[in-house]
């Protein structure tokens, strides 16, 4: 059996099924097939077992607690109230709406794990705010979706849990390592919110009393509660990373039933079974994947590619910005999901090999597959945001550009110096 | 809720919808469980890990049957729009899409039924059951998705263009 | 000799430097020599191949033709496997691998045959003992309270619980972060898995219990095993002797090294004495009872009078 030859059979069959316009998880099976043949390995059985065994997992289970966690947020009235907190504090200010938010998209960022649905949620309360006090829509929408993309980042995080039992890379520490990247992304977004501010003639808030600003932070005490919870839980020992997010999603509907009282029991099915169905159609790719990526640890892939490599395997830093350049560019057609089970598998043992840090290797592939939803052509979380705002999906690209650089630049100062990635994670664990 | 083409699908769109609520709230409740257990009184169900990943199981392989025929999996269809002017072009390559989609079915659901053959004679660990409920959710949904893209490859049904993944 | 090329798969859990992965190696080396080369032994470790549960469905499908793996995963195929959870079952290695080799071990053995499976040897993955971050376990009351986490695995759980410890059932994945966050104190695992997982960085006792020891067995798939020549099953199974013997007495020296290296790691290490070893076995009495009615009563009986055999002997 021919390494090279298996290699090649992967990239071929895996771009060309998925390019023909069929649905990943069958282009996967079939990729898998297709290796299994190759290595003198063919048998239907091992397809069906491994496309069970990609989600007999129990650290998988997280994905459907964190997603019905956020999913009981938005429905339960915890979402909003957030957002009211924020703007009763920083309303009034010039551009108010805009730091209303980048704040309310980290709060609630440390609540859910999924962009999509903190995209959603920020989208469906601001964008009409803001459209009502005349911000230019396009940068409003584009700052809507690079807020959104705080969500995985910073714990919890959906794609964290993906990423963590697809390369076994403990989940608490890539959760904790999400936690100052993602405040530096807001940072970023304050920063580049704040050079577009002298073009738009907008309408501020009203500025509020402290009192009120108070009742305003009160209504949202039993939310605010909740990241505490989690990573409290977490780190104080309570709780697994797989138990915080059932502990997440049972707060939430405590709160929602009992505090808020914004829930009905239908309104609750509902969201379990919208909650069940994005888990569905994330695990079943994630099934697919699985079948390949037997074949690939057979094969040993990444010693393949390792050895194609070469000399960039002694160079970590450039080795690193090859990789991220190659993610950047795989961002722009692919989804998070779909890049983390095809590649952060054969990414990181070559990165390993080269002697770089695997969580810190975790944090920036997801951050890369993050920014990878809010770049054209195909970037899930513009499509949200156009859908929600009623806009072009031209013009929300248009928008989303600054943030996108500024993004860009923070991925390039990690690559340059992981320092600032590393030490914080030392530090807290 | 459903827009689907497919005749009597609505009845098995509404019961995947119950079925699949179910199986989230009972796993949620089985994890939330242990936890309470270990913290409050420090012991556990040692069934509560089984049971939660074989409901999960089940869950997945539901929804994504359910979710076939509303073109709701992830595909890659940024490659096909040139060809959304070309109707004969299209309908080819859908086609080609949907002999492929019922390879893998027929593929995996063999595969899975030899598992349920053998897993009928083996139990799990901790509660017991039969190993065969394991690949049975897989042989099913192999079965019924490759149902439909035969009848889809038969009527050339046109693979939707629009639809862009939904979730992240 | 009847012997014809063929590439046998052969899986495992642990990596490839592990006890499990050299004695693969042994296995894979004697069966090329021993065939002239023409059977190839493919190994391969780090459950690429999938966790035991998945591999012993393969092998009964003929999709995979050898693996090694642990006894207890293997209770829901052939419940008589179980025999070898019981706690204090068999006091030092000598009785294990007499009891193993001898005709109960056999007897289990064979029950594989009608599942789909056969069984060529038992090796060792060695006694279990434990670890907290409460006390030293000197005797049987210092058992009382401790949150120790145990294999999602009825008779675990009862065996522990019956001995006043607050058990609970968590996935080995997870076991690491748990003991770290203090959400569990302890733990119990053979030595090499306590160095190897690491778990000296976050555990401070260790306390030398032998409370079960843990066997692994070889399996091939029968679909396969039965297309065999008797010569080429021969050579599998002296290849798998050897293995055997090799894998026991390099596992035996590699405990030794590590109870020394946990020693070194700064972990405080007691030998529980034999007066309360024997006030735990005696507590488990309705453990016991069960796992016998498990397993059935002439195949317990047949142990228990074995074990006394081997106990007078000396
Ligand atoms: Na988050
Ligand atoms: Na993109």
């Amino acid at each position: 059996m021919n390494q090279g030859l298996v290699s090649i059979i992967f990239i071929v069959a895996m771009l060309g099924l998925m390019g023909l316009g069929m649905p990943m998880a069958f282009s996967l099976v079939l990729t898998g097939a297709a290796m299994a043949f190759a290595l003198d390995f063919w048998d239907t059985q091992l397809l069906a077992q491994n496309l069970v065994a990609g989600v007999d997992s129990f650290p998988l289970l997280a994905v459907p607690f964190f997603i019905l966690a956020g999913e009981l947020m938005n429905a339960g009235g915890i979402s909003r109230r957030i957002i009211d907190m924020a703007r009763a504090w920083v309303g009034h200010i010039r551009g108010g709406l805009g730091f209303v938010t980048i704040g309310a998209a980290i709060l609630m960022a440390s609540m859910s794990g999924s962009a999509l649905a903190d995209t959603a949620a920020l989208a469906t309360i601001l964008l009409p705010m803001m459209r009502s006090q005349g911000y230019p829509m396009h940068t409003s929408a584009g700052l809507m979706a690079a807020g959104g993309i705080i969500a995985p980042i910073i714990p919890p995080s959906m794609p964290f849990v993906i990423y963590g039992v697809t390369t076994n890379t403990s989940i608490s520490a890539l959760f904790l390592s999400g936690i100052v990247p993602g405040l530096l992304m807001g940072v970023g977004l304050i920063v580049a919110w704040r050079l577009q501010l002298n073009k738009f003639t907008v309408v501020a808030d009203e500025r509020l009393s402290i009192g009120q600003r108070l009742v305003a932070t009160g209504k949202a005490f039993w939310a605010m509660l909740m990241p505490l919870i989690i990573i409290g839980g977490m780190k104080s020992g309570v709780f697994t990373p797989t138990e915080a997010a059932v502990v997440a999603a049972f707060y939430a509907l405590v709160i929602s039933f009992f505090v808020h009282r914004e829930l009905t029991l239908s309104g609750f099915h509902d969201v379990l079974v919208r909650a069940a169905k994005t888990t569905a159609i994330v695990m079943f790719l994630c099934a697919g994947a699985q079948v390949a990526s037997y074949m690939v640890t057979l094969a040993d892939l990444p010693s393949t590619l390792a050895a194609w490599l070469g000399p960039l395997i002694d160079n970590p830093r450039v080795l690193m910005a090859v990789m991220m350049i190659t993610l950047v560019l795989i961002g722009t057609a692919l989804d998070l999901t779909p890049t983390i089970l095809i590649f952060a598998p054969v990414m990181l043992p070559i990165a390993v090999k080269a002697g770089i840090d695997p969580v810190y290797f975790g944090l920036m592939f997801v951050l890369n597959g993050a920014i990878g939803l809010i770049t054209p052509p195909v970037g899930t979380v513009l499509n949200v945001v156009a859908g929600v705002g009623k806009l072009r999906l031209d013009e929300v690209i248009k928008g989303v550009n600054p943030f996108l650089m500024v993004y860009l630049f923070i991925l390039t100062l990690f690559v340059i110096f992981p320092q600032i990635v590393i030490a914080p994670v030392a530090w807290m664990r | 809720m459903s827009d689907s083409t497919n005749p009597g699908s609505s009845g098995f769109q509404r019961w995947s919808e119950r079925a699949m609520a179910l199986c989230l709230a009972v796993m949620a409740a089985a994890v939330f469980l242990n936890v309470v257990l270990r913290y409050g009184f420090g012991s556990g169900v040692a069934a509560s890990e089984e049971l939660s990943r074989l409901l999960f199981v089940w869950m997945v392989f539901i929804g994504a049957t359910a979710a076939y025929p509303m073109g709701q999996h992830m595909a890659f269809t940024a490659l096909l729009t040139p060809l959304a002017k070309r109707p004969v072009a299209l309908k080819a390559m859908s086609r080609l899409v949907h002999a492929l989609v019922l390879l893998s079915c027929g593929l995996l659901g063999w595969g899975a039924w030899q598992q349920v053959v053998i897993g009928m004679d083996s139990r799990s660990v901790v509660m017991a059951y039969p190993t065969a409920l394991l690949p049975l959710p897989a042989f099913l949904c192999a079965v019924a998705i490759g149902a439909m893209s035969f009848w889809n490859l038969l009527r050339g049904e046109v693979i939707d263009l629009g639809h862009e993944s939904e979730v992240e | 000799q009847d012997i014809k090329p063929r590439l046998i798969r052969f899986g495992y859990g642990l990596n490839e430097q592990s006890n499990q992965g050299r004695a693969a190696k042994v296995f894979s080396e004697e069966v090329e020599k021993a065939s002239g080369g023409k059977m190839k032994v493919r190994a391969i470790g780090a459950a690429a191949l999938g966790p035991d549960t998945q591999m012993q469905q393969a092998l009964i499908g003929g999709a995979q033709e050898m693996m090694v793996g642990s006894t207890a995963t293997l209770v829901g195929i052939v419940k008589e496997m179980a025999l070898w959870d019981t706690p204090f079952l068999v006091n030092n290695v000598k009785e294990a691998d007499a009891l193993l080799d001898g005709p109960v071990g056999e007897k289990v053995k064979a029950k594989l045959n009608e599942k789909g499976l056969v069984g060529l040897v038992y090796w060792e993955n060695g006694f279990r003992n434990l670890t907290n971050n409460k006390r030293a376990v000197t005797k049987l009351e210092d058992l009382d309270g401790v949150k120790l986490r145990v294999m999602q695995n009825n008779v675990f759980l009862d065996s522990f619980k019956t001995l006043g410890a607050n058990a609970v059932p968590l996935p080995f994945s997870e076991l690491f972060s748990a003991l770290e966050t203090k959400a569990v104190d302890g733990q119990e695992n053979p030595f090499n898995t306590i160095l190897s997982s690491k778990f000296y960085e976050v555990q401070k006792y260790l306390t030398v219990t032998n409370h079960v020891y843990s066997p692994w067995i070889v399996l091939v798939s029968k679909k396969w095993w039965d297309g065999l020549s008797k010569d080429e099953q021969k050579v599998l199974m002296d290849a798998a002797v050897k293995s055997r013997d090799f894998e026991r007495a390099d596992t035996r020296a590699e405990a030794a090294k590590a109870l020394g290296d946990l020693k070194a790691k700064g972990m405080q290490i007691n030998e529980l004495n034999p007066t309360e070893a024997a006030r735990m076995r005696d507590k488990l009495t309705r453990v016991n009872a069960g796992i016998a009615a498990n397993v059935g009563m002439d195949l317990w009986n047949e142990t228990r009078s074995e074990l006394e055999k081997l106990r007078a002997r000396k």
